[in-house]
């Protein structure tokens, strides 16, 4: 073999080698992604997250932080373009898993991300516990009775005995709506004298106690704030002219919506003949309502002007005719019954303020009963709730059920 | 017939028209013939009877595209004729000429011409006044029953004057048409009752003598719009009475139409309602208020479709007034009466958006809310309830609906007013001699 043949063999092994390696030296350079590190530092990976959330995004990275896109659950929601690189976001009330992506990039068009998955809240049992609150008034030989301790009360629900888990008397704090008719037919002193009612009524309030007047015709004349002062009462109340229609039904469930977003023991003291004229609900409407709502009525009626020869509700109108306005009285009756409170009956204008000052007379003596229903059906029914008292001779006042929605 | 026991919620009851009405008019012979004779003499020959000023036709009226049926009713309904009241002096200028002495009835005339004097001078507010002053001066220390005699006296100045210039008659009617209101404010029924009766009178004269198309019109406007009075005022049968007078001479008077659907709609004859809003969208298909209560009344007779048609209808249009804030009030009440609570929400809604202080609209989608269980928007609904109704000053729709055809009133009250001032001088050429066309106190 020469020396000119030999060459070729050794350099074969070296053409090869970097034949291999030809790829990689052509290759483009790699993406700079390693230079940008981003971590989402809220919430963690084992937070349960809902509602309002703080969002918190760390990054590293070698040439300035140009902007950092937040996606949750898919959506982008945002784009941070300086420090701190943090958000709040709304992520809703449900209980479930969520996925927060953030990407941030440099001044030179890198990019790095995280992805972060935060779990759900386990749930084992959902447990629905709404407290029932009873407010009831026992009499005796006509006397309303208000030593009685709470191993005296018992309380049957849907034909259930139920077990009371809180039990107060009539200190328990008071939110009463004064609604006082205000039409035409309560012009000049029957005017006054409701709203001296109204304003002795909150005069006997106690702290915490709060009272709001409407004063309603055929539209709300006058509302005033809530308040325990008598002063304040009066004041919102000045000026204040009878005239009008009469749209007590409207305004009556007006007062149970307004009780809706109070807390406290709710009352509704309604001044009125009950003669509604002009509303546009129906009474029955108002039942519904009522029937939801844990407020007690009082219907404090004024007969002092009685239409000869006419029963009460008896009367046609341009809206309704004789039976429905009857019908409508006798739902109102219905309902204030069924709400635990009564009607007190006055043939006197004069005797208003004392019908106030007893109604609230009354509220002091209540008991407070509270305990969580058995078997609840959740299926709009009614139950029906009956409350005795140990003892002969005593007489108990309490509303008559609720409908288990 | 009202059944036993039943009332009707209204406003003060009519009390003197009883028993006392009298069926028929007995003609008596004015004393005082002589001053008569000579006053007429004094006025030169009766004037040419004059073309009023026309009555503004309206264009033909465009037919809706909605036929409405009114189911048959299934049940009596009361009639109409039984209601109307036959108390209204009827006959012509020429009756009342056979005379009869009563010395007292002279005074009578004398202080009745007296007040049409004053009329002529165009100062309305003291001829209303001197009426006022001259008919309770009349009655004093009287029976009611004897106001029979102070209409005699006063009708037969009105004939007088009638068969001179049957144009003269306008600015007496609105005088007389003008007292009623005013004896009702003052608290004077029986002389309340009267100047009805008078202008009653008054409005049949002129439309059956004036022998026009317009005549006709005008006393139907009068009849009517005392009608309409009487029925705010809470006197059922007299209004009924007036406002059936008025369609004998104008079968198409939108007052009195709408006046009568208004008694019977009261009186809960929804199908005798719904039968003249028929009568009355006929001829004026257009007519906003008429519609609405057609609605509310196809609704109370079970056509709850045709209801809805009428109501999207009203609810469409521009209008931004009491009937379109009920329109929306009623719709959304089908919608929720039928289940469906998202389009009763969805109309409300909307209806709240045009017409922000009616808390009756608040009220109603505020409960459908609740119905829909989204508490907490139902709640702010609510809670802006004061702040919306408590700037208002007028009554609220459902308010203005059950009072009455209040607007049909001031439209045939302020036709009336013009009519009579462009008449007045007729009027003071007959009783005002020597101040020629221009009576003293005239602008």
């Amino acid at each position: 073999m020469t020396e000119r043949t030999e060459r070729p063999r050794r350099l074969a092994p070296i053409l090869v080698s970097l034949a291999a390696l030809f790829p990689l030296l052509a290759a483009p350079p790699a993406p700079a992604q390693s230079r940008i590190r981003v971590a989402i530092l809220e919430p963690g990976p084992f937070d349960a997250v809902s509602g309002e959330t703080r969002v918190v995004i760390g990054v590293e990275a070698a040439e300035a932080v140009e902007r950092i896109a937040l996606f949750v659950d898919g959506d982008l929601v945002t784009e941070l373009r300086e420090p701190p690189w943090e958000v709040t976001v709304g992520l809703g009330p449900e209980n479930r898993e969520h996925t927060f992506r953030a990407v941030a990039y440099d001044v030179t068009g890198a990019r790095g991300e995280m992805t972060l998955q935060t779990p759900a809240i386990e749930v084992d049992e959902v447990l629905e516990l709404p407290l029932q609150q009873l407010y009831v008034t026992v009499t005796r030989s006509g006397s309303r009775a208000t030593r009685l301790g709470r191993e005296e009360f018992r309380v049957v629900d849907d034909g259930d005995a139920q077990e009371l888990v809180t039990f107060e008397g009539g200190d328990a704090p008071l939110t009463a709506i004064l609604l006082v008719d205000s039409s035409a037919s309560m012009q000049g002193e029957r005017l006054d004298a409701a709203l001296r009612g109204a304003q002795a009524f909150t005069a006997g309030m106690r702290d915490l106690d709060e009272a709001m007047a409407l004063l309603f015709a055929d539209r709300l004349l006058r509302a005033t704030p809530f308040t325990d002062d008598p002063a304040v009462l009066r004041a919102s109340l000045e000026g204040v002219q009878a005239g009008g229609g009469t749209a007590l039904t409207d305004h009556l469930y007006a007062a149970f919506k307004i009780l809706d977003g109070r807390q406290g023991r709710k009352v509704v003291v309604v001044l009125s003949d009950g003669l509604d004229v002009y509303s546009a609900l129906r009474m029955r409407d108002v039942l519904w309502k009522a029937q939801r709502s844990q407020a007690i009525v009082y219907w404090i009626q004024l007969r002092d002007r009685p239409v000869v020869g006419v029963e009460p509700g008896m009367y046609h109108s341009s809206w309704r005719d004789a039976e429905a306005n009857k019908e409508e009285h006798e739902t109102l009756r219905r309902l204030v019954l069924e709400s635990g409170g009564r009607i007190q009956e006055i043939e006197r204008i004069g005797d208003v303020e004392g019908a106030f000052q007893n109604i609230l007379a009354e509220l002091r003596d209540q008991y407070v009963l509270g305990y969580y229903p058995t078997d609840l059906r959740h299926d709009g029914s009614w139950r029906q709730v009956q409350v005795r008292v140990r003892g002969l001779g005593n007489q108990v006042r309490v509303r008559e059920g609720y409908v288990d929605f | 017939m009202m059944k036993p026991g039943v009332s009707s919620q209204s406003g003060a009851a009519g009390d003197d028209h009883g028993a006392g009405r009298r069926w028929w008019v007995r003609f008596r012979i004015i004393g005082s013939s002589a001053l008569l004779l000579s006053l007429l003499s004094l006025a030169g020959p009766p004037a040419a009877a004059q073309e009023p000023e026309p009555v503004p036709e309206s264009a033909e009226p465009k037919k809706g595209s909605t036929v409405l049926v009114i189911p048959p009713a299934n049940r009596a309904r009361p009639p109409e004729t039984e209601m109307k009241e036959q108390y209204v002096l009827r006959g012509g200028l020429d009756e009342g000429r056979k005379r009869q002495r009563f010395d007292q009835a002279s005074d009578l005339v004398t202080g009745y011409q007296s007040v049409l004097t004053l009329l002529s001078t165009g100062l309305r507010e003291d001829a209303i006044e001197a009426l006022y002053a001259f008919e309770t001066a009349a009655m004093e220390g009287r029976q009611p029953v004897e106001i029979d005699r102070l209409f005699q006296a006063e009708v037969e100045v009105i004939r007088a004057l009638g068969r001179r210039d049957v144009e003269s008659l306008v600015p007496v009617l609105a005088l007389h048409h003008e007292a009623y209101p005013m004896y009702v404010g003052r608290g004077r029924p029986f002389l309340a009752g009267h100047a009805s009766r008078v202008a009653a009178s008054l409005a049949d004269l002129y439309a059956r003598e004036g022998g026009t198309e317009g005549s006709r019109v005008l006393g139907a406007r009068a009849l009517a719009s005392l009608g309409i009075f009487a029925q705010l005022s809470g006197v059922k049968l007299q209004a009924m009475g007036l406002m059936l007078h008025a369609l004998e001479f104008d079968p198409d008077n939108e007052a009195a139409l709408l006046g009568i659907a208004t008694v019977h709609e009261r009186g809960a004859n929804y199908h005798r309602a719904a039968e003249r809003l028929l009568e009355l969208l006929r001829s004026h298909p257009q007519h906003r208020e008429g519609r609405l209560r057609m609605a509310v009344n196809l609704n109370r007779l079970g056509e709850v479709g045709q209801a809805r048609g009428l109501l999207e209808e009203l609810v469409s249009e521009p209008t931004l007034d009491w009937v379109g804030s009920l329109a929306y009030q009623e719709l959304g009440t089908l919608h929720r009466e039928a289940g469906n609570h998202d389009r009763a929400a969805r109309v409300l809604s909307e209806g709240l958006e045009r017409f922000p202080e009616d808390g009756r609209l608040r009220t109603l989608l505020a409960f459908v809310l609740d119905h829909q269980r989204e508490p907490k928007r139902s709640l702010s609904v609510i809670q802006d309830l004061a702040g919306a109704e408590s700037s208002a000053t007028e009554p609220s729709p459902r308010r203005l609906y059950g009072i009455g055809p209040q607007e049909a009133y001031k439209e045939a009250v302020a036709g009336l007013e013009q009519s009579a001032a462009a008449r007045m001088p007729r009027l003071a050429r007959l009783v005002n001699p020597g101040v020629g066309d221009r009576p003293a106190g005239m602008p």
